[in-house]
């Protein structure tokens, strides 16, 4: 056989030359080999292929069906917000919005006419102005019922479109308008807990649970409003709280507004105004309870008596009661005669200092943290004189918002152990962030003189017999920079059930209640906020399932302290 | 043709009439995925519309109205049978232990 030249690649540096082979057997075996390497690189690429397909048919196929089930869900992109028992109070519902490309528009003037039969809301010169403004994306109407977006179909204009919309609509119209606020026709939340939570609610997709009851929030709206019709008064307010966790379980502020409807309303509408969290008032006579709180706490006994025959002067003051008694009374009587004179001689015995710090330590001194963004500041004195000792042991000088109020007393009630107010729903079983504020000997011996003036004091009104209702009237006035705002006081009545063992805490106030005949004329809070809140009760008891029972909840132990007249 | 070359023709095409059919059987069943997921999509948007209107026709509003004029009212402490004079004796050994306790206290 003659000489066979094969191509052998050299080096991949060097030039590729032609060998010369000098046996077949030898050019034979190095074909073969070659085919062999060749295979073998072929065979690894399709490994690698099936490996892949493999791969992607058995377990990252999982990918795609997620993808579907993200489809199914989020209809509306805005989560629900619900009561603690899973009542919707407000959700978002799908609807249509119309637009137009205005440069499609055919015969703008014609489109006009139409639309205007359809839609009479709108007029025909503002739909003629927007549909010849040449843009390419113009809002005709928003939130188009399905028979309205129907019927704009049939006219068959062309250049208007339909989107896909959501509206936020709240089922309960008012009820819970200053707590839950409100959104603007875009969804942002403007107030409330649509503003504070506005990221969340749009990212988050279950529902968003709040700790208030609808049927508690109801029934404390129902009682305020028929308060205010029959005290003629100008408004009210009023909170349920769980002393125990915190929990409001009812925030109602009058006059209130539909957030279904708020669009129309003046921003600055008094309705808007939740007097709750963002009024600041000097509270009055609820405040003994923190005078007297403090008293017996550093010690004080309630059996102590002290001299309040009036005129008490301090410096230019002069302090006189309303029901003017010359002698000596107990702290326990002092309390529930609601007497300014003893109040100040209690506060004058533990001083100032020790007032401030006991403000302090109830949060008097600075806004809330609460879940909605209207939150009052405090406003008291830089310099804490005697006069202002005396003034804020009864409850003046010193302005706080109602929920300030609740929540420290709500602490003074609950064995002296304040849980901050929240407007979520609090999981009882996890650990409950308290703070300690008074002894539980004060504690339960403020129950037994709160209880007394229900029983026998300034709040027989707010009585419920089977409850044990436990309470303190109050007058607030409003500040209007450094002077009262003449007629505008709010009375009060902070309300506590069952006395012996206190779950909840019912604060009603009532905005500048006139005397009326079943009343005899008087307007103070004993007449007017004590029986809305003794109305409130009853009805609210057996919703929260507080079992009535027959007896006195503490026996005769604190009548031995106020004697003859309120006992006979 | 060798044998072997006729066997892999074969098997070729059964191959791909097997493919063949299991795509068209994959986009069936894609179309009625599709097709369900939109009808789940319409239920849900359904079951949304409806649990707004219930919670709306569950307004205690509109309840207490109806309530009314049933002669129904809420529920008073007398109502409650532990309250009844009756129940009395039962119920005076138990209520409010801690209260004793803390009574005592000096």
């Amino acid at each position: 056989m003659s000489e066979h030249a094969f191509y052998v690649p050299q080096d991949h540096l060097s030039f590729s030359t032609w060998r010369t082979v000098h046996h077949p057997r030898q050019a034979l075996e190095m074909a073969h080999s070659r085919l062999l390497v060749v295979c073998c690189g072929f065979i690894l690429i399709f490994l690698v292929i099936a490996v892949r397909l493999v791969d992607l048919g058995l377990f990252q196929g999982k990918e795609g069906g997620e993808g579907y089930r993200r489809h199914t869900t989020g209809i509306v992109s805005r989560a629900n917000i619900v009561d603690r028992n899973g009542e919707v109070i407000a959700t978002s519902l799908q609807t249509s919005s119309l637009y137009a490309n205005a440069r499609i528009v055919l015969d703008a003037k014609e489109a006009a006419t139409k639309l205007v039969q359809v839609l009479p809301g709108l007029t025909y010169e503002d739909i003629l102005r927007r549909l010849q403004s040449g843009k390419g994306f113009i809002w005709l109407a928003r939130h188009l019922t399905p028979q309205k977006q129907a019927a704009i179909m049939r006219l068959g204009i062309p250049g208007l479109s339909f989107q896909q919309d959501e509206r936020r609509v709240y089922p309960h119209g008012e009820l819970f308008s200053h707590v839950l606020g409100y959104t603007n026709i875009d969804n942002k939340g403007l107030s409330g807990i649509e503003q504070k939570f506005d990221d969340f609610l749009n990212s988050q997709g279950s529902a968003f649970a709040l700790s208030l009851d609808t049927r508690v929030q109801h029934v404390l709206r129902d009682e305020l409003l028929a308060g205010i019709e029959k005290f003629k008064a100008q408004g009210g307010a009023g909170v349920v709280m769980n002393v125990r966790t915190g929990e409001l379980l009812a925030m109602v502020s009058l006059p209130d507004f539909d957030p279904n409807q708020v669009g129309k309303m003046d921003p600055r509408h008094e309705a808007l105004f939740n007097r709750i969290t963002l009024g600041v008032y000097e509270m009055g006579s609820n405040f003994k309870i923190f005078t007297t709180a403090l008293y017996l706490d550093k010690g004080g006994d309630v059996a102590r008596t002290f001299d309040v025959t009036p005129p008490l002067r301090v410096g230019r003051f002069r302090i006189t009661d309303i029901h003017p008694v010359y002698g000596a009374m107990t702290v326990a009587k002092i309390f529930t005669e609601s007497s300014n004179i003893g109040m100040a001689k209690m506060a004058l015995q533990f001083g100032g200092t020790s007032q401030r710090n006991f403000f302090e330590k109830l949060g008097f001194f600075k806004p809330l943290s609460l879940q909605i963004p209207e939150l009052g500041s405090p406003l008291y004195p830089k310099e804490w004189s005697e006069a202002t000792t005396i003034t804020a042991s009864y409850g003046y000088g010193v302005a706080v918002s109602p929920l300030h109020l609740v929540s420290a007393i709500g602490g003074i009630i609950n064995n002296g152990v304040m849980v901050p107010p929240t407007l979520l729903k609090v999981d009882p079983t996890k650990g409950l962030k308290g703070k300690r504020i008074v002894s539980e000997k004060t504690s339960h011996r403020m129950r037994q003189l709160l209880h007394q003036v229900v029983a026998e004091g300034t709040g027989k009104k707010a009585n419920v017999p089977g409850y044990q209702v436990g309470g303190k009237t109050g007058t607030a006035n409003t500040l209007a920079g450094r002077s009262y705002k003449e007629g505008s006081n709010l009375t009060s009545f902070v309300a506590t059930f069952p006395i012996s063992d206190p779950q909840f805490l019912v604060l009603i106030l009532v905005d500048r209640p006139q005397g009326i005949q079943e009343t005899y004329g008087f307007n103070a809070g004993g007449w007017n906020a004590a029986p809305i809140a003794g109305l409130v009760i009853g009805r609210i008891a057996p919703l929260l399932q507080v079992m009535p029972l027959p007896n006195s909840p503490f026996g005769d132990g604190i009548a031995q302290f106020i004697p003859a007249r309120i006992f006979e | 043709m060798q044998r072997s070359t006729l066997l892999l023709a074969l098997c070729a095409l059964i191959v791909g009439a097997a493919l063949f059919k299991l795509k068209y059987k994959v986009v069936d069943l894609e179309q009625q995925l599709a097709q369900t997921v939109a009808m789940i999509r319409q239920e849900e948007k359904n079951i949304h519309m409806l649990q707004a209107e219930w919670s709306h026709l569950n307004d205690p509003k509109r309840l207490q109205m109806l309530a009314h004029q049933l002669d129904i009212g809420p529920v008073r402490a007398t109502q409650v049978i532990a309250f009844l004079p009756s129940q009395e004796k039962k119920t005076e050994a138990a209520p409010q232990p801690q209260l004793a306790s803390l009574h005592e206290a000096p």
